[in-house]
């Protein structure tokens, strides 16, 4: 188990499958933030980048890797809780706010716009 | 080439189409009349002009397919917890689709939700989430902005307002 802090510049990993890729604008679609469980995310926690999407691939061959750094999140006014997994000590979710798991709207839009493609 | 295929082409070139045209009333329409309506034999038919996001039955017929696959979605489609599509959603889906003439983009999300978006610009775009008990928009125009919950009648009337 990993420090339950995250911080700020910390960056959260989400692996894409091919339907959810805006082919249209080459970037993902912000429906990849909508999920009432939580959005499922990987932290990197001292990792490397190249570290981090190798992690993510073991468990599926995503077909992109996105990231995007904890303070973005938290400027968008979105919660980031580190909810560890058995099988993946990293794993953590974005909620929309301490009080409310899932989010909609213009907030999964603000998020998807403050994402990075990593890989390929 | 018959009288159908010539007025076709000749409308395609001048960037025109008609959407409706018995067969028994072509070939005799002086094509210089042609304007944004086409009118023969008393009869008015509409056209539309051809660009990028014009009406496309080809793109309609891809979202349907897409939508067909989300049926065949089992738990953790996504590669995380992604929940299966319940059918009455993607039929809703395919009664929005079928009323829109420009065609959004279709995306699964993990809740069992399909959302439709559009983006004709950074300012003037659209992202609909469409679930069994609710449909919530966010519409944005220069004019407006549009962020909760509506119904179907009204979702229609809104998109087909959008300025593009």
């Amino acid at each position: 188990m990993l420090d339950e802090i995250i911080s700020d510049d910390e960056l959260l990993f989400r692996g894409i499958i091919e339907s959810n890729w805006d082919f249209e604008n080459d970037r993902p679609s912000s429906a990849i933030f909508k999920d009432s469980k939580g959005v499922s995310v990987d932290r990197s926690a001292g990792r490397n980048e190249e570290d981090c999407v190798a992690f993510l691939r073991e468990k599926r061959d995503f077909f992109k890797v996105c990231s995007i750094e904890v303070k973005r999140v938290r400027e968008n006014s979105a919660f980031v809780l580190y909810k560890y997994l058995l099988d993946n000590i990293y794993h953590s979710e974005i909620h929309d706010s301490i009080e409310k798991i899932q989010i909609k709207g213009s907030k999964a839009k603000k998020l998807r716009d403050n994402l990075f493609c990593i890989y390929p | 080439m018959d009288g159908t295929r010539l007025l076709n082409s000749t409308l395609l070139t001048m960037g025109l189409v008609v959407t409706s045209i018995p067969s028994n009333t072509v070939g005799a329409t002086p094509l210089n009349t042609l304007a944004s309506t086409v009118k023969y034999d008393g009869s008015i038919f509409t056209t539309r002009f051809l660009s990028q996001n014009s009406y496309s039955l080809d793109k309609l017929k891809f979202n349907k397919q897409k939508l067909k696959t989300y049926k065949n979605l089992k738990k953790k489609w996504d590669g995380y917890d992604g929940d299966e599509f319940d059918e009455d959603v993607i039929h809703i889906v395919e009664c929005i689709l079928s009323d829109l003439t420009i065609q959004p983009q279709v995306f699964p999300t993990s809740r069992g939700t399909i959302q439709i978006e559009k983006y004709f610009t950074d300012e003037n775009f659209y992202e609909i989430e469409i679930g069994k008990d609710e449909i919530f928009a966010y519409i944005v125009t220069n004019e407006e902005e549009i962020e909760r919950e509506v119904e179907i009648e009204e979702l229609i009337s809104l998109l087909s307002n959008l300025n593009v």
